[in-house]
């Protein structure tokens, strides 16, 4: 008796299945962001995706059928990217995935894409080395030597700065930080006197910045992400350095200023976004972005990764609809696509599936908001 | 520099203590880890953070914050704890690591991941004391920190509840025959103990300005180490270990690497092992 019920159970389950494989004639993509640890530009690069699917779907979808992201959890480590890149591809079936975020999980996640053909876009991944992950792997933001050589060429032309104290996170992105503008500060002739780490989780950074209180310079960079950059600038303030203060991408968010409060004041740093950038597309994505902020106070509001990801969901979907939804229609269309009007600039892709836009914007705090410089 | 260094291990140092003390106080007692410890900091430093931007009256947050930290300490002693008592150690050791996963996970869904800032603009005024920069806040994170220890040295050698916990953890079954509310002692000693780390969370909380669910983790880790340095049940022990292990770890960033801050602090502790297995201060049992 007990085995002729699992027959039914089995037999109920599979039939269950075939109703929702039929259904699926949605078109479906995949997601992986950062949405428990790394939430605060995780969350808001999901909304990006929501924001752009809401658009496309109220049209009518793509050729009548609407498209369903699928969202998976990288947790902000290259192994669970990996495990949520199978699934979304041996389970979910999907022919392009949006994310990862971070460059270590790009590359983890790259070889495997390009073994089983699968486009993947990563809004937010800077490191160089992505652009030999092979022809399958696309990028949305500019790498991080082009955010190197704006940020350094700002600081001799515009700063006049002449020597440098760096304090950088001591992880991947902060240490490749630390040895790329090394390096593009020695290119102009400008010398890093000191140049002191932390770790991440890091409150306390007073003993680092003793020592760099004794040396002698006139600009502190810290690059790192701004849940330690904050405090590090807040803490330097209130230990009496009031040289001028840089940082990377990742200062560029509400909460930098928040934390950091006046001691933000005049802090220099790149974004991949330009808020006031004036086109209709534009101005339309960001009162979606900040109706939603309005609605949920609680969530994490960063502008910057929504509009990213915004951009990377709705190339996916011109790309689908323009030549169909197969990983080489779509990368057919990311190689030829011509000065997309996307909201962080006019985006094309280079050869090695760089996006190429205008550049990299420059903003310094000035009475606790960012104002464009460059 | 040396001494600017030193005064910033101090300061760090005196908070570790606090933590280390609730630590010890709950080991002497109970003769467990209370793994949680962390977590009970972190709770201070948030109901000090939401009360004050709620309402921006800076006593009455300090006492929410000391507030909330005691209300998870004693909920914690009756639901993890006291069902366990009387069970074999590692017990209640898995059940308090259980209890601290919990307790920050649902910080997590509580709070929000992000950083929260302290509303409370300090004017970083300092003075210079022999050459080191010392601000305001500093002074008043180190003197808040000496007045709790002594307080409650004071409440622990002298009022009839603190002699009560000290003949407990001497011997719970003959301070029980000798008429003793052993159960109120217990909770007494909760209370005191998340009382601290909760006042360690909420100086943290407005010293680095930066409160999230996950602070805990390490100052609980760092707390537990100094509780084992100084000689985990003693009080006077917990307070040398955590200013010892604020120097140091200060000292090693300073003057050899400050990559490996985090390290000189287990460092110490493990060489402070090799060669006094019981701690600085601890007591042969």
């Amino acid at each position: 008796m007990k085995k002729i019920l699992w027959v039914w159970v089995v037999c109920f389950a599979v039939f269950c299945m075939g109703i929702t494989q039929a259904k699926a004639d949605d078109i479906k993509i995949g997601a992986i962001l950062r949405l428990s640890k790394g939430a605060s530009d995780g969350l808001p690069a999901k909304r990006g995706i929501e924001i752009a699917v809401k658009e496309i779907n109220a049209k009518g979808g793509i050729k009548g059928k609407p498209i369903t992201v699928i969202y998976e959890d990288s947790k902000d480590s290259p192994q669970e990217a990996v495990t949520a890149f199978q699934k979304l591809t041996s389970m979910d079936k999907v022919q392009v995935v949006i994310g990862p975020m971070t460059s270590g999980e790009v590359l983890a996640v790259a070889p495997i894409a390009q073994n089983g053909k699968i486009v993947v876009l990563t809004p937010t991944g800077t490191s160089p080395k992505i652009s030999d992950a092979g022809e399958y792997i696309y990028r949305g933001c500019n790498r991080i030597d082009k955010q190197a050589e704006a940020l350094t060429k700002f600081a001799k032309e515009t700063l006049k700065t002449t020597k440098v104290a760096i304090l950088y996170s001591n992880e991947p992105y902060g240490k490749g930080c630390n040895d790329l503008f090394t390096k593009f500060f020695g290119d102009l002739g400008i010398p890093v006197v000191i140049a002191e780490s932390f770790m991440v989780g890091d409150r306390d950074f007073s003993s680092q910045l003793t020592k760099i209180s004794q040396a002698k310079f006139d600009l502190l960079f810290i690059p790192g992400y701004l849940q330690e950059t904050a405090p590090a600038i807040s803490q330097a303030r209130k230990m009496g350095i009031t040289e001028q203060s840089m940082g990377v991408y990742g200062d560029m968010a509400p909460k930098y200023i928040e934390l950091a409060g006046k001691a933000a004041e005049g802090h220099v740093n790149a974004s991949e976004y330009n808020e006031d950038y004036n086109t209709p597309t534009n101005k339309k994505f960001k009162a979606e972005y900040y109706k939603i902020v309005k609605s949920s106070p609680n969530e994490p509001n960063n502008i910057m990764f929504a509009a990213i990801t915004y951009d990377m969901a709705r190339l996916v979907a011109k790309g689908i609809e323009t030549n169909g939804n197969t990983p080489d229609d779509i990368r057919a269309y990311l190689d030829t696509v011509k000065d997309f009007d996307g909201v962080t600039g006019k985006l094309s892709f280079d050869k090695n599936g760089d996006v190429v836009k205008q550049g990299v914007y420059l903003f310094k705090v000035v009475k606790g908001k960012y104002v464009k410089v460059q | 520099m040396l001494f600017q260094q030193l005064v910033n291990g101090l300061v760090v140092g005196s908070v570790y203590a606090l933590v280390a003390l609730g630590y010890t106080m709950i080991y002497g007692i109970l003769g467990i880890i209370n793994f949680a410890q962390g977590e009970i900091y972190m709770y201070g430093a948030f109901g000090a953070v939401l009360t004050f931007s709620a309402t921006g009256e800076l006593g009455l947050s300090v006492l929410a914050g000391i507030a909330a930290a005691c209300l998870v300490g004693v909920l914690l002693e009756r639901i993890a704890f006291r069902p366990l008592r009387g069970m074999h150690p590692l017990i209640p050791l898995i059940s308090a690591i259980g209890a601290s996963i919990f307790l920050s996970s649902l910080g997590l869904l509580l709070f929000g991941p992000e950083d929260r800032s302290f509303p409370l603009d300090f004017i970083p005024e300092s003075h210079r004391i022999l050459g080191a920069r010392v601000t305001d806040l500093q002074l008043v994170i180190a003197g808040v920190s000496v007045g709790l220890m002594v307080i409650l040295t004071l409440f622990v050698n002298l009022t009839r509840h603190g002699k009560a916990i000290l003949a407990v953890s001497m011997d719970s079954d003959a301070a029980r025959l000798s008429g003793i509310n052993v159960n109120n002692a217990y909770v007494i000693t909760f209370l005191l103990g998340s009382a601290l780390s909760g006042a360690a969370g909420i100086l943290m909380a407005v010293y680095y300005n930066a409160t999230s669910p996950t602070m805990g983790l390490l100052p609980g880790l760092k707390g537990f180490s100094a509780a084992i340095l100084g000689g985990v049940g003693s009080i006077p022990g917990a307070i040398v270990g955590g200013l010892v292990l604020g120097v140091a770890e200060n000292m090693g960033a300073a003057y050899l690497s400050s990559s490996f801050k985090d390290a000189f602090a287990f460092i110490a502790l493990v060489l402070v092992l090799i060669i006094r297995p019981r701690g600085i201060l601890g007591s042969r049992k």
